[in-house]
């Protein structure tokens, strides 16, 4: 007992332990996070009868003094609708936050700076930054003849040059529940529609009533020019309808109770069309067209620098080469670097970086080249153009780099070795070896030789002969086996058989177990019973004679046997002086003899 | 063993029954067509060399090599879809023809859209299927079966240690070789691949050009048949992008005859 109230003791003291350490943690991290506060807004391009999101974002403390006082909202209409906190630990830093959520409705059009917003916290008094927001008019009706649910799209630009993006918005305008919504967009030959980022949702009050809106954004980019009529967008959804009310419902109508139970509702099938929309497309102007123009259409930028600008012979530096901007970024052309007159150059595979908003697709491509020089000296890195046409003031421009100068300074022998044997093993063995280069492509020449003008082996596995190869051996090898078998069983087979075990019985008693002449000739006996299938009790020099005429033996062989078994007969009864074994050997001798004339 | 003997010689009979029953063809005939077709490839003269090789396809003269010729005298007409679909065909039977591989590659890398080996099994790489055809694939196997049941043949007379080992061994042998000729088989009758040979194919949600359009293909992809209704075949390439088109835009590359 004693032993488990210490154990308590000792596990209570761990816990406190931690607990201390957990909350010292958490105090001194969050005492040491700094107050920040961000305002945005959920767009900043709305049109006169949409409600835009807008929160205040505080982080790093958990509470305000006051609510925040917003600049930049006397033309609007704000209603607050909350404010949320927040705390989390992120590798054991303490971030708390708490956030004022309010809703903007538009009440005019034009481009308004909304914030900054001042909020004071622990005693200071903290601003926001501020974000603008460009107002439209409303595309298309308004008024009371909506009905509640209706799609509209619309276009950024109706006027574009060939590549240049054009936005494509598409709004699904609800009153009611809609669910299983799908979007068949128009398919236009050499428009190409690319969806920017994902749908949004927010408010829009039209003639007073409140609809929830579905947004999505597309790029649009013609490849040819023309006149072309943007078809309809359709969208197919399931409109849900509530159901009737029952004499339960109105009872749970009086609010003294409350139906726990949701009214069932039924759903109908609904597509929407939008209206066709029309777009021009202009070509790009033939006149000033830079020779080396790829096709870049948009607003660009460049930038370049070189690390270090300052290094020794045999050292490597860095030069980058970054292109940014909107537009058709993938025509953004890979540089060529022309070769340096003092240094190695190896440059590296392009990296092109695409980026969406909601103001199209846009991105950056990066370009490296590590330049190792080979002298000393003084030297500037040529300058590089890109050109790209400018929509927006009709004109091809020409990026350039920067003027980058390298100082090098004298390298030694060790230092260049060094480099050789460096991690960039594989840049220093380029310089050694040159890697063959693929200056042409085509086929290789036909053949000559059609090797016999048919497919080799092809008459095998085709029809009955496919069979015959595939099934032949098997089938031999079972007719070799029947044949083997029926050939063991036939009578002259036993006969043969039946013969050669007789014979090999003959010989061993005639080499083992005789002692006397009349075992031989019991032998014997035995020997032509076994061997012509015979069933004789006692025999004679006669019965010898008759039973070997009739089996075929020849007249010499069958007088020789008949007169050893007359000599072994006279040894037996006749009590002649007659040597069994001399006589078995005679006996074998005429047996092997008579074998051979059988067979 | 007199038995033995006229089991064989009336076997040998029927050999030479079966070769002599083989039709005979006019090789000469087709040797000059042949070089025929060449001279005029060298001479320029693609069309014609087409036809020639054709015509002698169509007289059931017809290797691998010949369809690579095909492809390349397409490939200078610059039909980028028939060079496609006349390498495959050679590829199916000269697999391992270096300028074949090359030129096939070449031709890829013409077409307008991506072309993958569509009709690989894995087990092909496997067992180094690929780089056989099916006829060789048969006489190795056929020549496996021969040898085995040799083996078994003179276990009939004599038992030895030896061809006891050998005939299990074999067994095991025969058992793959079993399972790969019926993979190469399988994958013959069942390729369904085909050649898009118009410039662009519009591939529609149905068999009627009212239908929406799903994707587009353009000369020289390979996609897998499904089947046809009428005029209209059913295509994929993948799971998502299956859809039909006019059956004359495309020829599978495996000929069922």
């Amino acid at each position: 007992m004693a032993l488990l109230q210490e154990w308590t003791g000792s596990m209570k003291k761990i816990a406190l332990g931690i607990a201390f350490i957990f909350l010292s943690v958490f105090f001194s991290s969050w005492a040491a996070a700094e107050v920040d506060v961000t305002l945005r807004l959920d767009r900043v391009e709305a049109s006169i009868v949409d409600t835009v999101r807008m929160e205040v974002s505080v982080s790093g403390s958990r509470s305000s003094d006051a609510t925040p006082v917003i600049h930049g909202l006397e033309p609007f209409l704000v209603t607050k609708d909350g404010t949320s906190s927040r705390v989390s630990i992120i590798n054991g830093k303490v971030n708390a936050g708490f956030t004022y959520t309010y809703f903007i409705q538009l009440r005019k059009t034009g481009t308004f700076e909304i914030g900054p917003a001042e909020i004071k916290v622990d005693g200071r008094k903290l601003k926001s930054n501020s974000v603008k927001l460009v107002v439209k008019e409303s595309s298309e009706q308004s008024g009371s003849d909506r009905s509640p649910v209706f799609i509209e799209a619309s276009i950024s630009s109706p006027e574009v040059y060939v590549e240049e993006q054009t936005i494509y918005i598409l709004k699904l305008y609800r009153r009611v529940n809609v669910d299983d919504i799908s979007l068949r967009l128009p398919e236009i030959e050499h428009i190409v529609f690319k969806q920017l980022g994902q749908s949004r949702e927010y408010q829009a009050t039209i003639a007073g009533a409140t609809y929830q809106v579905l947004e999505i954004r597309y790029s649009l980019l013609a490849s040819k020019q023309g006149e072309y009529v943007i078809s309809p967008s359709k969208m197919n959804m399931t409109v849900r309808q509530p159901g009737k009310q029952s004499m339960v419902d109105d009872f749970f109508k009086n609010p003294f109770f409350k139906n726990p139970f949701p009214t069932f509702s039924s759903g109908r099938s609904l597509t929407l069309a939008t209206s066709p929309l029309e777009l021009k497309v202009i070509a790009l102007p033939a006149e000033e067209k830079p020779t080396d123009f790829s096709g870049l259409v948009g607003k660009f930028q460049m930038e370049s620098r070189l690390e270090p600008t300052s290094l020794k012979a045999g050292e490597s530096a860095t030069l980058t080469v970054q292109v940014s901007g909107k537009g058709n970024v993938n025509r953004i052309p890979d540089i060529d670097l022309p070769e340096l007159p003092f240094a190695r150059t190896y440059g590296d595979q392009p990296v092109l970086g695409i980026e969406q908003d909601d103001y199209g697709i846009g991105g950056t491509k990066t370009m490296k080249w590590a330049l190792v020089p080979e002298k000393a000296g003084q030297f500037e890195i040529p300058i590089l153009n890109v050109s790209f046409f400018n929509p927006e003031t009709g004109k091809y421009n020409i990026l350039h780099t920067s003027v980058h100068t390298m100082t090098v300074l004298p390298g030694t022998t060790q230092e260049i070795a060094a480099l050789h044997s460096s991690s960039n093993a594989t840049a220093a063995e380029r310089s050694v070896k040159q890697e063959i280069q693929q200056i042409g492509k085509d086929i290789l020449p036909i053949h000559m030789s059609a090797g016999g003008l048919s497919i080799p082996y092809r008459a095998l596995t085709t029809g009955w002969l496919f069979w015959l190869v595939l099934i032949s051996p098997a089938s031999i090898y079972l007719i070799l086996l029947c044949g083997i078998k029926l050939r063991k069983r036939s009578p002259e087979r036993m006969a043969q058989l039946r013969s050669r075990n007789a014979f090999k019985k003959l010989a061993r008693q005639c080499r083992q177990d005789l002692s006397g002449c009349a075992d031989i000739i019991d032998a014997f006996r035995d020997y032509l019973n076994d061997s012509f299938n015979l069933s004789i009790g006692t025999l004679t020099s006669d019965d010898v004679e008759k039973i070997l005429h009739a089996k075929g033996v020849a007249t010499d062989t069958a007088k020789m046997i008949c007169s050893l078994i007359q000599r072994l007969e006279n040894a037996v009864y006749a009590r002649d002086d007659a040597k069994p074994a001399d006589a078995a050997n005679d006996l074998l001798v005429l047996v092997k003899r008579l074998e051979k004339e059988i067979q | 063993m007199s038995w033995f003997k006229h089991f064989m010689i009336i076997w040998l009979f029927v050999l030479l029954f079966i070769s002599c029953g083989v039709k005979a063809k006019d090789v000469k005939s087709a040797e000059e067509d042949f070089f025929e077709a060449n001279l005029a490839y060298k001479k320029d003269q693609f069309q014609k060399a087409v036809d020639s090789y054709l015509k002698l396809i169509k007289n059931k003269f017809e290797n691998g090599h010949i369809y690579y010729n095909i492809g390349n005298a397409y490939f200078r007409l610059g039909d980028i879809g028939r060079a496609i679909l006349f390498y495959e065909r050679a590829r199916l039977l000269i697999p391992r023809d270096n300028d074949l591989i090359f030129n096939l590659s070449h031709a890829r890398n013409q077409a307008v859209d991506t072309i993958d080996d569509i009709n690989t099994f894995p087990l092909n790489k496997f067992f180094g299927l690929d780089s056989l055809n099916l006829y060789e694939t048969f006489l190795a196997f056929t020549v496996l079966n021969v040898f085995f049941f040799f083996i078994l043949g003179t276990r009939l007379f004599k038992k030895t240690e030896l061809s006891y080992y050998l005939s299990i061994f074999l067994v095991i042998i025969i058992s793959i070789g079993v399972c790969v000729l019926a993979l190469k088989w399988y994958g013959w009758i069942s390729d369904k691949r085909a050649v898009i040979l118009s410039d662009k194919v519009e591939v529609l949600a149905g068999p009627d050009p009212k239908d929406t359009v799903l994707f587009k293909l353009h000369e020289g992809a390979v996609v897998h048949y499904e089947r046809s209704e009428g005029d209209w075949v059913l295509l994929h390439l993948s799971k998502d992008k299956r859809g039909w088109t006019k059956s004359s835009q495309l020829e599978r590359i495996v000929i069922k005859s």
